[in-house]
């Protein structure tokens, strides 16, 4: 009896002792690989490399890394009545999910900036929150610089272990100060560089879904089209299921090509190409989800049998749990054969459906550009024809995800029309910006 | 007369704000320098900076020959440095660019340094240029975006402190406009009419000068300003034409000068210091942070940087202090104080303020004597007694550090407490007795060694009656004694014990 128990006792030590051992290693999950392993002998070919980094599983037992939130929130006119009511509260109940260890800033404008709570740890729960109940509406809207506040606040605590990060709520457009997509963008760009992701939510059928997008792309956060307020709280619960989720942040892929093979260009992700080397900047990598790039490779005429290395690939990333800067590298290979069964047998259909949802994304890009100059009627065609292009994908490559892009694909071609356009445009744009990035919110609660 | 004053109070305004531009600026100068001499010039240590900096767009190298080193269209360019040669390649090959990066034509063999300012795209972009000891001429264009949001961030939001409903005719709209007119930023509590003419504008200095820095006010309020009062009074001295009549309106223009000033420095004062609320929570967060940090570390040098921050945590109650007296004053001018009373040791109070200023009267070479009597729990708004007992002990640290000793006696009969503080420095003359609890009275001209307020006194005495008692200045050989005395009702309980 007494050694049953003892050997027990053992084995839950271990298991103990196993547990942690695997916690102090944890590392991102790296994987390269090209859709085509096996290229045709005898022609100059491309084909598509694909670099994939896949967050480890935040567990239970260990305290998560601070997060330092700016929240910025429209309140012009427009927002007036249920819209701001349910904003406010969507906002409160997220930030019930924080501790004493997080640092909030609550920032509101309209023509002008508030910054209602300057960024403070999240010591006095209720302060924070009878602040954002005293946000009142007002007139125009200074998105700019509602970020530009949000954004100081943030850097105040700006800290690499720390999830930095500001949420952008906001229902119309920008009419006072820098308002084109562009800008927005390129100031994105550069809070990315200081690690401060931008998620931006859209709500209702007005705001500009091309200026949010950009904000959101530029600096690797989130988009979500909001339609109703009444979803605010969910999609609040999402985005704050993934900032307690980040595992890795400000994470550099890096891909040397060997001689020979031309890098022609990235799909999705955004990156630099500079001669044989690309690189490519993630600002985080969330708990238990992929991140890939896609580089479209050309590769040069070969003999059958040969093998030709095709590029290395090194990533760094700031491990937030472990709080140590972490490296990875890999290194890939192309081999040759005559027979095209052969070929089509070696294809990596994961990775093909991956370079599918991509290619049909840009084409979607592209009928969007086409509704906006009036071509409604091409536009459609596209859309069609990329429905067909995902549908007979989908088959070939056993993906659910394509076939459901394909229905989604065929339900913008019929909702063109102008009154529904509006919406049509804004479902489209934020699907883009989350396919481009993989951006696939957490649904489930990170572990307390 | 006021209008005149409010113009130039304003004005002041406008050109502290641009001040803050032209800070912003020479930071990023310095910055800028110390970046452009330090980079290596080979294209990918160029371009792991342009991926890290965040003010930074793009960088080009010239030859000392006017050819381009970096971006090398030769050597291949990714898409950015494409676009950057569309955008900027004429202005590479401009010898004005050499010019303005150069101070006077002599020196041009040395490393000279400036802003340069091209309207490309959306408009104004900023380029900062450095030319090395090497003969090469190191270019920087900051990310326009980015600079904009910074000067947003260093420029002040539309606080709560100026949208109470009070009436106040300096509370204006801000604008940084850009080189079209366009507004670029706008704060404070005033919505101007669309298209309304500002009442100030003025240019930034260079590189921003084709900006403006523009205020708006409420024009009917601030027609009324005038001198409504000062007018009626001319006709009617002009009518009488009596000298002693003249002589008495220039009495009464001076004394309503003084009632207006005084009420412009308080509501001014409040408001400021509304807005240094916010710096000083960030810095006593910011001191708390670095405490913690310090606890977890545990490291040999904890000792002094604790030592450090002690001062830190020191001054910011100062701070606090001093804030704490101007809301209370302007609070006591619009009637919207009362005490708040809970029970309390008042000699564990005097304590812990004499804690509080411990090492600054230690590092005078002061000695604090208290002679406590006042042991038993009362009712008594701890928090105003505080606030009289800082005031006075700050009085103490602030004229009477010539002195050796301070003494606190303090004593409880029936419901009142007595608390006398006495020191043996200078001393206040007795023609100045009254006046010194005036607001903005200070005996001492010399601001250097009278920092302050000039409302302590009054707002201490104020207390002091507000909690049934008062502030005197007691009669002494030598130096200043003040006795506190407050209505201080004994706990039920404690009675019957």
């Amino acid at each position: 009896m007494f050694r049953s128990l003892k050997t027990v006792a053992v084995v839950s030590l271990l298991a103990l002792w196993g547990v942690q051992q695997s916690a102090q290693g944890r590392q991102a999950l790296l994987d390269v690989s090209l859709a085509h392993p096996t290229l045709l002998a005898g022609s100059p070919q491309t084909t598509y490399l694909k670099v994939g980094l896949t967050g480890f599983k935040i567990s239970s037992t260990e305290t998560r890394p601070p997060v330092n939130l700016a929240l910025v929130l429209d309140r012009s006119g427009s927002m007036t009545g249920s819209k701001l009511a349910q904003a406010k509260d969507a906002a409160i109940r997220a930030l019930e999910r924080l501790g004493s260890n997080d640092i909030v800033a609550v920032i509101a404008y309209d023509s002008t900036v508030q910054v209602v709570v300057p960024a403070t740890k999240l010591t006095d729960k209720n302060a924070v929150r009878r602040a954002i109940e005293s946000i009142q509406a007002a007139n125009s809207t200074a998105l700019f610089a509602g970020v530009s506040k949000g954004a100081a606040e943030v850097r105040k605590f700006l800290d690499r272990n720390h999830v930095n990060r500001v949420i952008l709520l906001s229902d119309g457009l920008a009419n006072v100060g820098p308002q084109t997509p562009s800008a927005l963008g390129e100031l994105g760009a550069s809070l990315m560089k200081e690690g401060i992701a931008v998620t931006t939510l859209g709500l209702g059928l007005d705001y500009n879904e091309d200026l949010m997008v950009q904000l959101a792309r530029r600096s690797d956060g989130n988009h979500v089209f909001v339609e109703q307020a009444t979803e605010l709280a969910a999609v609040f619960n999402h985005e704050f299921n993934d900032v307690l989720s980040v595992v890795a942040q400000e994470i550099t892929i890096k891909i040397q090509c060997a001689p020979g093979i031309r890098p022609v260009r990235l799909l999705g992700i955004d990156g630099e190409i500079n001669g044989q080397e690309v690189v490519i900047q993630l600002n985080q990598l969330y708990s238990e989800q992929e991140k890939y790039a896609l580089l479209e490779v050309a590769v040069p005429e070969s003999r059958a049998m040969q093998v030709r290395p095709v590029a290395k690939v090194a990533v760094a990333y700031a491990n937030i749990e472990t709080k140590t800067s972490d490296r990875l590298s890999s290194a890939i290979s192309v081999h040759f054969d005559e027979s095209p069964d052969v070929i089509a047998e070696r294809t990596n259909i994961k990775v093909m459906a991956e370079c599918v949802l991509q290619v049909a994304n840009e084409q979607n890009v592209l009928a969007v550009a086409l509704r906006d100059q009036g071509k409604t009627k091409l536009a459609k065609e596209l859309l069609e024809s990329n429905a067909m292009f995902l549908i007979n994908n989908a088959r070939e490559l056993k993906s659910e995800e394509l076939k459901q892009r394909a229905f989604d694909n065929t339900q913008q071609s019929e909702n063109l029309d102008p009154e529904k356009w509006k919406r049509t445009r804004k479902g489209m744009r934020s699907q883009q910006h989350q396919d481009a990035r993989q951006q696939q919110m957490q649904k489930q609660q990170p572990p307390q | 007369m006021a209008r005149e004053r409010m113009h130039d109070f304003l004005l002041v305004r406008l050109q502290d704000t641009a001040q803050v531009l032209e800070d912003y600026f020479q930071q990023q100068e310095r910055h800028l320098q110390t970046l452009t001499e330090s980079v290596s010039l080979d294209p990918s240590s160029i371009r792991q900076l342009i991926r890290q900096h965040p003010h930074v767009a793009q960088l080009f190298v010239l030859n000392t020959n006017g050819t381009l080193l970096h971006p090398d269209p030769a050597a291949g360019l990714n898409e950015a440095e494409r676009r950057f040669l569309d955008d900027f390649g004429d202005l590479l090959l401009h010898k004005e660019l050499l010019r303005t990066t150069t101070a006077d034509d002599e020196g041009a063999a040395l490393p000279t340094s400036g802003w340069v300012v091209r309207f490309r795209g959306p408009g104004l972009n900023l380029l900062y240029c450095q030319r090395l000891p090497s003969g090469q001429l190191v270019g920087v264009l900051l990310q326009r975006a980015r600079w904009i949001a910074d000067l947003i961030a260093e420029l002040p939001d539309t606080s709560d402190a100026l949208t109470s409903d009070e009436d106040r005719p300096w509370e204006a709209r801000i604008r940084l406009a850009d080189s079209g007119g366009q507004p670029v930023y706008d704060w404070g509590p005033l919505e101007p009419d669309e298209g309304a003419a500002p009442l100030q504008e003025l240019a930034p200095h260079y590189p921003l000068s084709s900006w403006r820095l523009q205020q708006f006010v409420d024009h009917e309020a601030f027609a009324t300003l005038g001198s409504g009062a000062y007018l009626n009074l001319i006709s009617i001295l002009a009518a009488t034409g009596l000298v002693l009549l003249l002589a008495g309106a220039w009495f009464y223009r001076e004394y309503n000068r003084h009632v207006r000033q005084a009420t412009q420095r308080v509501s001014f004062v409040n408001q400021v210091s509304h807005e240094l609320k916010t710096p000083l929570t960030n810095i006593r967060m910011y001191a708390e942070l670095l405490e913690s940090d310090l606890e977890e570390s545990g490291d040999d040098q904890a000792g002094t940087q604790r030592s450090h921050l002690k001062v830190i945590v020191e001054e910011s109650q100062r701070l606090s202090r001093l804030i704490g007296n101007v809301l209370t004053f302007a609070q006591k001018q619009r009637g919207q104080i009362s005490p708040h009373f809970r029970p309390a040791v008042v000699d564990e109070v005097i304590a812990s303020v004499i804690e509080r200023f411990e090492p600054a009267f230690r590092r005078r070479g002061l000695e604090v004597v208290l002679e406590g009597s006042a042991g038993s729990s009362v009712d008594v708004d701890v928090d105003a007694l505080e606030q009289i007992l800082g005031n006075l002990l700050s009085n103490v640290e602030k004229y009477a550090s010539s002195g050796k000793c301070l003494e606190i006696t303090s004593r409880q009969e029936n419901d009142y407490t007595s608390i006398v503080i006495s020191d043996d420095g200078p001393g206040i003359p007795a023609r100045h007795r009254e006046r010194i609890f005036r607001p903005f009275q200070r005996l001492s001209n010399h601001i250097a060694d009278s920092p302050g307020t000039g409302i302590g006194l009054t707002i201490a005495r104020q207390l002091a009656r507000l909690h049934g008692g008062d502030l005197l200045l007691l009669p002494a050989k030598r130096g200043a004694s003040f006795e506190i005395r407050l209505h201080t009702p004994k706990r039920e309980s404690e009675a019957i014990v």
